[in-house]
């Protein structure tokens, strides 16, 4: 086990480093484009502001004259003790504060989606490919390619005109209604179940179809394995050989494909989130670029990384769990 | 007297396809009486792994028994309902899978598929299986402290005695062996085998076992059956099949085995024809090492597979490099063929040193001299060209003649090989030849550049025993006629002795020994060397059994 340990550190080691460059890239790459967040505020006041709240605007952005190396100190020392600036957009909140607001959202709806498909996709699969040929295996696979097929924001639009605006079932717009208070109480999560169905259901049905296809093959193949001939030689019943025996083996490389998807999720469901006005990153970086609010973008592309990168070591130590041939 | 404990009458099984229905075992009855070991030898596509499939009722689709009975202590197996057949797998039968290696679930510890069966057939609870479990590793002599381990961290031959352990977990009266050995080693065979009859002795059951291998099987069966295509061509007892039995067939089989040991039979390969001149060395090894990388960047860990192996070979003579799974004869099949740079030493060919005058890479000229036949005839040819084509693009590649010519050429080449006639050979796809023709294929390959030496790394290993014979034969012809070298890569010790002038024994990266081949088989120097013999010889099994 020690082994083990040794490389999941060796495994954190490298996503440090990783992290380490996306976040430098993250610094210069915008201070190499012309113009800077200050001046873009002065534009917007056009003229209504004093040089002396310029250059108060200018040191608050931390965009003083010391030398690139010094502003790039500073910078990682402002990421350590968690201070992303100040948003443009917002002013005056905290780019930590409105990002961790649409995170929660976007953990919410994303990651809900996500487990919903990856369960019931590989649960679909391994149950077509144990009757391989069967009523399921004839149906599905062709069925969810079909969903599959459609560019996403169509079939979202589609989904939101009619059970929205046709039929009146659901809600248009945002994470909760008007009506509820914000916290932990029923009426509230009610609501907030509510306005994410929709974005959730249409999410699960384009992504469905991919999950439970791999998991078909890949199970096709283990079910060929000596070890289920002789599993079921052993005389062990039916649903244990398929559970234990196949699926088990069989959900490993769908598994890391989870991981890599569970990253994704930070960076937001963005056709969604658009498309339902939802308040999740996804919504948020696409209002940042909109307004060039650079403070905000430089946290959502910092929070996306780390995100992304974060999901695969815990990956990592899962597939450690389930694959005893990693534990060298 | 006749007890059968097993009785099968007029066996068919079909495999329904849409392109080729094909009928794979065709009437097929006998019985096994209690407590014998009943031996059943066939090649690839025999039917005797479907008859055990039958008798488990496994069949995968679209296999399909289509008549006859499997009575097991009188009971029909075939007519059971699903779950009686449950219920009468392992209690009644249990089987050691042709390939242990794949039957233990990679992500599951042993004790928990041990205990599987325990649970299920038995309704132990943890504790109680727990102990079964421990007294199933003290029968099979593995230390209480694999009870965790994972397949992947146990040897091979490890792995098979988990496999035996299982399949005695309920102690059933009746055990199928599959092919049980195939894929080990000689010497953990023998140990394998050895603790199989032991275990007998003592527990008593009946043993069915399926082989390719009637040497082997000749060491400890009762009674062998012969199967052929589908036909269970002759049972008879093990004595009469060891004289060569009543059918043609069994009579080829039983002659075209070649033995480590005994005398030797002129009639099985022909032997080198005689020449006077001095042996002039063609290719010489010097201090050869390779390491390969394991893992880590932090502290990596080195595995010398090539260890300091020094020898020669001269002009149009057969050298036979022996040596077990991991002895490091494919590392030095590749060193020489330069797919891969030694880690130290030097390879000399004809007087140069290679890597002095082409350091980087091998020369085209040293890729003509220095040919290569691969153990895996399936893989070594593409299966969307024909067999024309890959014939072809070497000739071309080394501008060997004039355009005109080749296609004759080609055909030449088919037909030192037996490929013939080799107009039809041309034109054919790998898919539409069997095994031994693909492997004659690689040779015409390799033979159309004219090489000086063909290294052949087993390349009998995945054929059916009646045509390997055919193979070390155009091998020894092509000596003969063609006055080219031959490296020949194998772990079969009787092959070597019959096909090579020389031979040099390889154990764990280290040249052990050295020697012409009937001295080194006949007077082994090496402790390595005479165990190898040992268990190539036949009678050691009876040897050992009466012993018991």
């Amino acid at each position: 086990m020690s082994t083990s340990i040794q490389y999941l550190l060796r495994r954190l080691g490298f996503y440090a480093i990783a992290a380490w460059a996306a976040l430098t890239l993250n610094f210069f790459i915008p201070r190499m484009m012309p113009g800077d967040p200050a001046s873009i505020i002065f534009a917007r006041f056009r003229g209504k502001l004093n040089p002396e709240a310029m250059v108060a605007l200018r040191e608050t952005f931390g965009l003083t004259d010391e030398p690139l190396l010094g502003q790039y100190f500073t910078y990682l020392k402002n990421l350590l003790s968690g201070d992303l600036g100040i948003s443009i957009a917002y002013f005056p909140q905290p780019v930590t504060e409105i990002i961790s607001t649409a995170l929660l959202w976007t953990i919410f709806l994303a990651g809900t989606s996500l487990i919903i498909s990856f369960s019931l996709g590989t649960l679909l699969g391994t149950l077509a490919a144990w009757k391989r040929g069967g009523r399921l295996d004839s149906f599905l696979p062709p069925a969810l390619a079909f969903f599959g097929a459609f560019p996403y924001f169509w079939l979202a639009m589609v989904a939101l005109f009619t059970f929205g605006f046709g039929l009146g079932w659901f809600p248009l717009r945002h994470a909760y209604g008007d009506a509820v208070t914000p916290g932990f109480n029923l009426p509230f999560m009610i609501d907030a179940i509510y306005h994410a169905f929709l974005p959730a259901l249409t999410m699960v049905m384009v992504s469905l179809g991919g999950w439970m296809l791999s998991m078909r093959n890949t199970m096709i193949t283990t079910l060929g394995a000596d070890y289920i001939t002789f599993a079921r030689a052993k005389g062990l019943p039916s649903k244990m050989v398929m559970l234990k025996y196949a699926a088990r083996n069989a959900i490993l490389p769908n598994f890391t494909g989870f991981g890599m998807a569970l990253g994704f999720v930070l960076s937001g469901a963005l056709l969604t989130e658009i498309i339902f006005s939802y308040p999740g990153q996804g919504y948020l970086l696409l209002e940042a670029v909109r307004a060039q609010d650079f403070p905000l973008m430089q946290g959502l592309f910092m929070t996306i990384t780390l995100a992304v990168l974060g999901a695969n070591w815990l990956v990592d130590i899962a597939i450690l769990f389930l694959d005893p041939r990693t534990r060298r | 007297m006749p007890n059968p404990i097993l009785s099968i009458k007029n066996l068919n099984v079909e495999y329904i396809t849409q392109s080729d229905p094909n009928h794979a075992v065709k009437n097929v009855s006998f019985d096994i009486q209690k407590g014998e070991v009943f031996g059943l030898v066939g090649e690839s596509g025999s039917g005797k792994s479907t008859v055990v499939q039958s008798i488990l009722r496994t069949l995968p689709p679209p296999a399909i028994i289509t008549g006859g009975q499997i009575l097991l202590n009188g009971v029909d197996i075939l007519q059971m309902s699903d779950a009686d057949v449950q219920k009468f797998r392992w209690r009644q039968i249990s089987i050691v899978m042709q390939s242990a290696l794949n039957a233990l679930n990679p992500v599951l510890s042993i004790r928990q598929q041990i205990s599987d069966v325990l649970f299920i057939h038995k309704g132990l609870n943890k504790k109680e299986a727990d102990a079964r479990v421990r007294e199933l590793f003290d029968l099979i002599d593995i230390n209480h402290d694999r009870l965790d381990s994972f397949p992947h961290e146990l040897s091979g031959g490890m792995r098979q005695r988990i496999v035996l352990a299982i399949a005695l977990a309920l102690m059933p009266p009746f055990i199928i062996m599959d092919e049980p050995t195939t894929a080990l080693d000689v010497i953990v065979e023998r140990e394998i085998l050895f603790k199989v009859l032991e275990l007998r002795k003592e527990l008593g059951f009946t043993i069915l076992f399926i082989t390719h291998d009637l040497n082997l099987l000749l060491e400890f069966a009762e009674r062998i059956g012969v199967m052929l295509q589908g036909d269970l061509i002759e049972v008879n007892t093990a004595s009469v099949i060891g004289q060569g039995g009543e059918h043609e067939y069994t009579k080829k089989l039983i002659g075209s085995l070649p033995s480590a040991t005994g005398p030797r039979r002129h009639d099985l390969i022909p032997l080198p024809d005689k020449k006077d001149q001095e042996p002039e060395p063609l290719l010489e090894l010097r201090d050869l090492c390779k390491s390969f990388n394991l893992s880590g960047w932090i502290n990596p860990k080195k595995l010398l597979a090539v260890n300091d192996v020094s020898f020669t070979i001269n002009k149009s003579e057969i050298v036979s490099l022996v040596g077990e799974s991991g002895s490091g004869k494919s590392t030095v099949a590749r060193l020489i063929a330069r797919l891969i740079k030694p880690t130290s030493g030097s390879i000399i060919l004809n007087g140069k040193n290679i890597f002095e005058s082409e350091p980087r890479k091998a020369s085209l000229a040293y890729r003509r001299k220095v040919q290569m036949v691969f153990q895996d005839p399936f893989g070594s040819l593409n299966s969307v060209h024909t067999v024309y084509h890959h014939l072809e693009r070497p000739i071309k590649r080394h501008k060997l003649m004039d355009e005109s010519k080749i296609y004759q050429y080609i055909i030449d080449m088919l037909e030192a090989v037996d490929l013939s006639p080799g107009i039809v050979f041309a034109d054919k796809f790998p898919h539409e030849m069997s095994g031994g023709e693909r492997q004659r294929v690689a040779i015409a390959r390799a033979l159309s550049l004219k090489p000086e030496l063909i290294i052949a790394d087993e390349p009998t290993s995945m054929l059916d025993v009646s045509i390997r014979l055919d193979i070390l034969r155009i091998l020894a012809n092509l000596r003969n006629q063609n006055n080219v070298a031959i490296l020949f890569i194998t772990h079969d010790l009787a092959s070597a002795r019959y096909l090579a002038d020389r031979i040099i024994v390889l154990q764990n990266g280290k040249q052990v020994e050295e020697g012409l081949s009937e001295e080194l088989t006949g007077n082994p120097q090496h402790h390595y060397t005479k165990q190898l013999i040992a268990a190539a010889s036949p009678g050691w099994l009876k040897k050992n059994l009466e012993n018991l």
